[in-house]
């Protein structure tokens, strides 16, 4: 974490207010209080909806969740935060009731806190470092409240028609125009700091709905698209300027960005090329990748299933792997009318990607879990359509380089399972960034940065995110975002500051 | 920007859209396609780009009812503006000059053939061009594949194939250039291999993103899988996986 960061939160700690409420509530009371429980919908009936799952705290929820909070002197949940969120700063805001300023806590350090909040895997990241796990007790419910604080003020903003807040008044102090390219979660981070230092910003995207994997990767009742567009809304009143429908390297090319007068770009195209297995029958009629099967009910009418003409009544899907995605597209296939669903994972539970709350959702909802099992074929009907799928049982072996036991075949145990819809959900290769000359691409298409700075190998050229990492998490592509608007905001100050008008 | 300029409906089937696009217009070379949303919660629907003319931002597509266009022909007049328009996409094609080209269609499939015969016109090529009689149905082709070509005929499907043979005889192309139905392309392929002739076609394929994510457009060609709305659409005809596409194409319905 940056030392200047730290004194804030140091100093933030040391207020008067902070101490005093502290000292309002014993630790013992404190840690009497049992974790919050986030009202959500209830399966059978949510799973003929897309509404959200989880319905979000009230009020004297967060407040009680928020007192669970020890304010601790050395935060652990900060440290597990990849962009260092002010978590202790906020929470106690909430326990205060001053919901404006644990909101303005926040937003020193994310633009997307009502996305976060959501999709973060806390349980792995905040929530893993909370001194409670020490206690042997359930972490303070730190997602939940960061979703709270982002939505409850959303509510006032639109109640106060005061959307743009003191600390969000942009000043603009360099005429100078940016190019973001992409709008998913780091593109949008990159651009509210951006934006937030004065600069012009543009961000570009392909699609024909901004927000990138937010919108068409993750479900509607996950994350429910009019808070990403909220979100998006919120850049352009701070004057980020959106345009959709083109394609960088194709509508305009790198090049025309440096014509228009940008003077820095920052690559955000994300990671969603699918890959496949490669096995027998992949082909299929029947059988589809996660990314064709997601944005198919996304991509057009979010709020709305079946809109653009899948319709699974009846049948039996499964989807191939384990990660997010993997969930995601089940619990959509059950929402679509599927009669069964499974999730076919290679490995088991322990090593299972997803975040345990969308796990446990999706049980809920009636999905199967066949983990140790790992498709080896796919087999056809009579007319060429997908009819069974032939996996192949597992053990664990020894532990991977991803420190995860792999999974290793049981010679010669089989089993075929009938089905009518395959999900492949696998993981994905980074999307190439198209035609740009000079730039270094790396292994599996990947953009080579300095780790420091992510400036790419051409000058004034920077990129984050799945990009550059591969497929990876929400709040890390938007840390990316945040340390290249830093690092590209430094590149330009230091020319500024060799600027001399003595002549 | 995407406002239509214009409609020519050439016969109840067929439509010219000229759309205003200057971005696209300057970038669009032969081969390339745009993706239209007619409405805001439209299918993302792919179209040959047939025409760009920078100097006055504008580009042509010809749409064909058929494909569940029918009602959104009846509703779009000019003045309309598309909520989306995203080009230009895929690989421009490689046109060679000074070659002998057979140009072969089969129904709405000879419409992608119209900027590539253009496009080896200019490059001094001698053009023939070989049509079913469901392309020639199309009356808006005709015109401009006549003025284009060195010569030109329309059979009835069947005869394709048998025709082929012949003008391959009687031409000796460098290149066939083939757009059309799966099985038709196939079949054609085969004889262009068969006689040794190199021989290109277009690809139309289902797509949802149009620039690589969704999978929906993935073909094998040589044995390696590539994605029509990146890679292609104009792909080596001999290398082409026809089988692999028609099982593909069944899929969606």
């Amino acid at each position: 974490m940056k030392e200047e960061l730290q004194e804030i939160f140091t100093r933030g700690r040391d207020e008067e207010w902070r101490v005093d409420l502290r000292q309002s509530v014993k630790p013992t009371v404190r840690t009497s209080i049992p974790r919050v429980r986030m009202p959500e919908l209830p399966p059978d009936f949510r799973i003929t909806n897309s509404r959200e799952v989880c319905e979000g705290l009230s009020v004297e929820q967060a407040v009680l969740e928020a007192t669970r909070c020890l304010d601790c002197v050395n935060p652990g949940c900060v440290k597990g935060c990849p962009v260092h969120n002010d978590i202790p700063g906020f929470i106690k805001n909430i326990e205060r009731r001053d919901f404006r300023e644990a909101s303005r806590v926040l937003r020193r350090t994310t633009v997307l806190p009502a996305v976060c909040g959501r999709v973060c895997p806390q349980e792995k990241q905040c929530e893993a470092g909370c001194t409670y796990l020490k206690m042997g007790k359930s972490a303070v419910s730190i997602g939940a409240l960061e979703r709270f604080t982002a939505d409850l003020n959303r509510t006032i903003d639109r109640m106060v028609h005061d959307s743009m807040a003191d600390d969000e008044a942009v000043h603009p102090l360099y005429p100078i125009k940016v190019a973001v390219v992409g709008s998913g979660p780091s593109g949008l981070a990159f651009a509210g700091d951006m934006a937030r230092r004065g600069y012009k910003v543009t961000v570009f995207e392909a699609l024909s709905q901004f927000g990138g994997v937010l919108k068409y990767g993750i479900p509607e009742f996950c994350l429910p698209s009019k808070i990403v567009d909220r979100e998006i809304n919120r850049l352009r009143d701070m004057g980020v300027n959106f345009i959709k429908d083109c394609l960088i390297g194709r509508t305009l090319s790198y090049g025309d960005l440096e014509k228009l007068g940008y003077k820095g770009i920052y690559i955000a195209t994300g990671a969603g090329k699918p890959r496949y297995m490669d096995i027998p029958g992949e082909n299929l009629p029947g059988v589809m990748t996660a990314n064709e099967y997601l944005m198919r009910l996304n991509l057009l009418e979010p709020s709305v299933f079946g809109a653009n003409g899948v319709a699974l009544t009846g049948k039996r899907v499964a989807v191939i792997g384990g990660g997010n995605t993997a969930i995601d597209a089940a619990r959509c296939a059950v929402r679509t009318g599927a009669e069964e669903t499974y999730i076919v994972y290679r490995r088991s539970m322990d090593e299972m990607p997803a975040r345990r709350e969308e796990i446990r959702h999706a049980r809920e909802e009636g999905i199967r879990f066949m983990t140790l099992h790992n498709p080896v074929r796919y087999l056809p009907d009579s007319k060429g359509f997908l009819h069974a799928m032939r996996l192949e049982k597992m053990e664990l072996g020894e532990p991977d380089e991803s420190g995860r036991r792999s999974p290793v075949p049981i010679p010669g145990e089989f089993v075929e399972v009938p089905v009518d819809i395959v999900v492949v959900s696998i993981g994905y290769y980074p999307n190439p960034p198209i035609s740009i000359p000079d730039m270094e691409i790396g292994k599996g298409g990947k953009v080579e940065v300095d780790s420091e700075t992510l400036r790419s190998t051409k000058a004034a050229v920077y990129a984050g995110g799945d990009i550059v990492r591969g497929p990876a998490t929400v709040i890390l592509a938007m840390g990316d975002g945040r340390k290249a608007a830093d690092s590209m905001a430094k590149a330009f100050e230091n020319a500024f500051s060799r600027i001399s008008l003595d002549y | 920007m995407n406002e239509i300029k214009s409609i020519s409906h050439y016969s109840d089937k067929t439509a010219r859209l000229v759309i205003s696009n200057g971005l696209i217009a300057a970038k669009a070379q032969p081969g390339q396609f745009v993706i239209i949303k007619f409405s805001e919660q439209g299918q993302r629907i792919p179209f040959a780009i047939i025409r760009a003319d920078a100097a006055n931002d504008e580009i042509d597509v010809i749409i064909h009812r058929g494909d569940g266009l029918d009602e959104i022909l009846n509703k779009l007049k000019e003045s309309d503006v598309l909520p989306d328009l995203l080009g230009p996409l895929g690989m421009p094609a490689v046109v060679e000059s000074d070659k002998t080209v057979i140009f072969c269609g089969d129904g709405a499939g000879f419409v992608p053939l119209l900027p590539l015969m253009d496009a080896y016109r200019e490059k001094g090529c001698r053009i023939y061009a070989l049509m079913s009689e469901l392309s020639s149905k199309l009356q808006c082709l005709l015109g401009d594949i006549n003025h284009n070509c060195d010569g030109m005929t329309v059979i009835d499907e069947a005869s394709l194939p048998g025709t082929m043979r012949q003008w391959i005889e009687q031409y000796d192309p460098d290149k066939i250039i083939l757009s059309g139905p799966t099985m038709m392309m196939k079949e054609l392929a085969g004889i262009a291999k068969e006689k040794g002739v190199s021989a290109d076609c277009v690809l139309n394929m289902l797509m949802i993103d149009g620039i690589g994510i969704c999978g929906v457009c993935r073909v094998m060609v040589g044995g390696r899988q590539q994605q029509t709305c990146v890679d292609g659409p104009v792909f080596n005809a001999w290398e082409v996986d026809f089988d692999y596409i028609l099982n593909r194409q069944r899929s969606f319905i």
